[in-house]
């Protein structure tokens, strides 16, 4: 870990929950608005000290692949949107993970507020949800079915226009 | 980076796996899927039925129209779908999203927008290339609007409307519109930063003035008289179109265009139709571009490829070749010394094969060291003949980026007795050196 005492220090350290230390480049960080205003606030009250930053939701695997995803995007960052190269990378990195991991990164996302991952997770699970049954759906997601036969019946006849 | 060094739990201990991300989170699931479907979560479990009930955009578009198509024949039967959904509806609805299909009749979607006026609306959005719909006067007292896009409808604010003071996009096509309503709408939308205007009618005879500080996107492409920008600084996009070519006050195209030269922040611009026949009369590129030294991006769309030496900056461009009637008199004679350093991405559109669309691509290919990708695109089918001697041409021409990849599709004009269909062909790409034999 770096010891220099200058409050401008390039790297930030992150702590997952289960207490792992993460350093981490502040371009990097800044892909991730939660990040980013832990380092800005601490900034501003002048500490000399390294940043450190807790974050008690996610664990150091899904941190990781977080991290993972904002060190490829920091590296695009000045570059437009629809570069396809980092398009191909995105869709290649979520392509590996079972739909649990999925969901844990989608909930770090969410938390860290790291805005693009989140719409690619969003849009990754929503593609894949397409065209299925909701048995299917039910099935890889593990959703419990709490209607009863009665208010399933209502439901299929109240969007009658959805179900032929 | 210092990674873990060992896993100390795995990570997921859920039960129900997306249903408990965050409620913000699973409505933006829902809104990713089509509306077909989203429909269809509601059947999963109580708690997808109530974020179904309460997805704040609703995509009433084509694609939703086409999965009902089998059991909808009557306008009649599919406003009673549109109105149902909105019927279980709970609370706001920030988007909306309405095409309106050919049927037998035209939608009465007013009782919809009133619904909608007291719901938080804040982006509408209406497709209509059939008969005119009729609006009703209460969109205009949706005063949180931030977004507005029609399309064929009747647009006529009533004397009390007060304008959209939060109003960022204004999108109108295809719209009957007097000047004084115009002029009054822009007026009123003090943040508007996106305009388009395409085919509307009813400004013919007027001197357009846009006034709209701050202003990004900018595309206009219908018939008046003559016009006037009145704050260029933010400009980031311009697309400028004109249906057709009795343009009586080029002064005020030429004056406008002088300006959007020497814009900072443009970084594409679009010209089209009867703009262009102005351009190439009154300046020249040579003349107006020359400054325009960060322009990043930029399609054009010519009548005569000229001038392009002076488009230094050019990342990106598309050149559609409408016509090249006028080109012989000025065949493309470019200086070997000119240089399009950044020129990455081209796209020629061709109409016939004739030599100065080829030697436009030979100047391409020959002055353009970092081109990673030229695109000949024919506008309409060629004749076999016409195709294969092109073919031939551009396997000749010199390049001088080691990596460029010049794709040609095929697009042929079948000859009566053969069989084989022409679309399949379409996605065949030449590329490179091994199409010539």
């Amino acid at each position: 870990m770096a010891s220099s005492s200058s409050s401008s220090l390039s790297r930030v350290v992150v702590k997952s929950s289960d207490n792992n230390l993460f350093v981490v480049n502040k371009k990097v960080a800044s892909q991730s608005q939660l990040l980013k205003q832990c380092i800005d606030n601490m900034e501003e009250k002048g500490t000399n000290d390294v940043i450190l930053i807790p974050l008690s939701n996610v664990t150091s695997n899904i941190l990781t692949l977080v991290l993972e995803y904002c060190e490829k995007h920091a590296d695009f960052a000045d570059d437009d949107n629809n570069n396809q190269e980092l398009k191909q990378w995105d869709h290649e990195f979520l392509k590996k993970f079972d739909y649990a991991t999925l969901n844990s990164l989608t909930m770090a996302a969410d938390y860290m507020v790291t805005k693009s991952l989140l719409n690619l997770c969003c849009q990754f699970i929503a593609d894949s949800i397409k065209d299925l049954t909701v048995q299917q759906i039910r099935q890889i997601f593990d959703i419990k079915n709490d209607f009863t036969p009665q208010e399933e019946a209502d439901i299929k006849n109240e969007n009658a226009w959805a179900f032929r | 980076m210092n990674h873990s060094k060992f896993k100390k739990r795995s990570l997921e201990a859920q039960q129900d796996i997306i249903s408990d991300l965050p409620r913000d989170v699973l409505y933006k699931i829902m809104v990713r899927l089509p509306l077909r479907d989203a429909a269809r979560m509601s059947l999963l479990s109580h708690k997808w039925q109530d974020i179904w009930t309460s997805v704040p955009h609703l995509t009433f578009d084509e694609l939703f129209f086409m999965s009902l198509k089998k059991h909808v024949r009557k306008t009649h039967e599919y406003c009673d779908i549109v109105s149902k959904i909105l019927f279980q509806h709970e609370g706001p609805i920030f988007r909306f999203s309405f095409f309106v299909p050919r049927l037998n009749s035209s939608p009465d979607i007013a009782p919809w927008i009133s619904y909608l006026s007291r719901n938080g609306l804040k982006e509408f959005s209406l497709c209509n290339v059939s008969t005119p719909v009729k609006l009703g006067s209460r969109l205009f007292s949706c005063g949180g609007l931030e977004k507005l896009k029609l399309s064929g409808c009747n647009f006529i604010p009533p004397p009390y409307f007060r304008g959209f003071p939060k109003l960022t996009s204004l999108e109108l096509d295809g719209l009957y519109l007097t000047y004084s309503a115009f002029k009054d709408l822009v007026g009123s939308c003090s943040v508007l930063q996106k305009l388009v205007l395409t085919n509307c009618k009813g400004m013919e005879q007027m001197h357009v003035v846009i006034d709209a500080p701050n202003l990004r996107i900018l595309v206009l492409d219908w018939e008046f008289q003559s016009i006037e920008v009145k704050s260029y600084e933010n400009l980031v996009s311009v697309s400028i179109g004109l249906s057709f070519t009795n343009i009586h006050h080029k002064a005020s195209l030429c004056s406008l265009l002088t300006n959007l030269a020497n814009l900072s922040k443009l970084e594409r611009l679009r010209l089209s139709g009867g703009f262009c026949t102005v351009l190439i009369k009154e300046l020249s590129l040579r003349n107006t571009f020359v400054r325009l030294r960060n322009l990043e991006f930029l399609s054009l769309h010519l009548y005569n490829l000229d001038d392009f030496s002076s488009l230094i900056s050019l990342q990106t461009c598309s050149v559609l070749v409408l016509t090249s009637m006028n080109l012989d008199g000025h065949l493309l004679d470019f200086n070997s010394e000119c240089t399009l350093h950044y020129l990455r991405f081209a796209t020629i559109g061709i109409s016939s094969c004739s030599s100065p669309e080829l030697k436009f691509v030979e100047f391409l290919l020959a002055c353009s060291p970092v081109l990673e990708k030229l695109s000949v695109l024919p506008t309409a089918p060629l004749k076999q003949s016409s195709h294969s001697k092109m073919l031939v041409q551009l396997n000749r021409f010199r390049r001088v980026s080691p990596k460029v990849e010049v794709i040609c599709p095929e697009l042929i004009i079948p000859e009566p007795p053969a069989s084989s269909s022409p679309s399949d062909s379409f996605t065949g790409n030449s590329s490179n050196s091994d199409s010539s034999s």
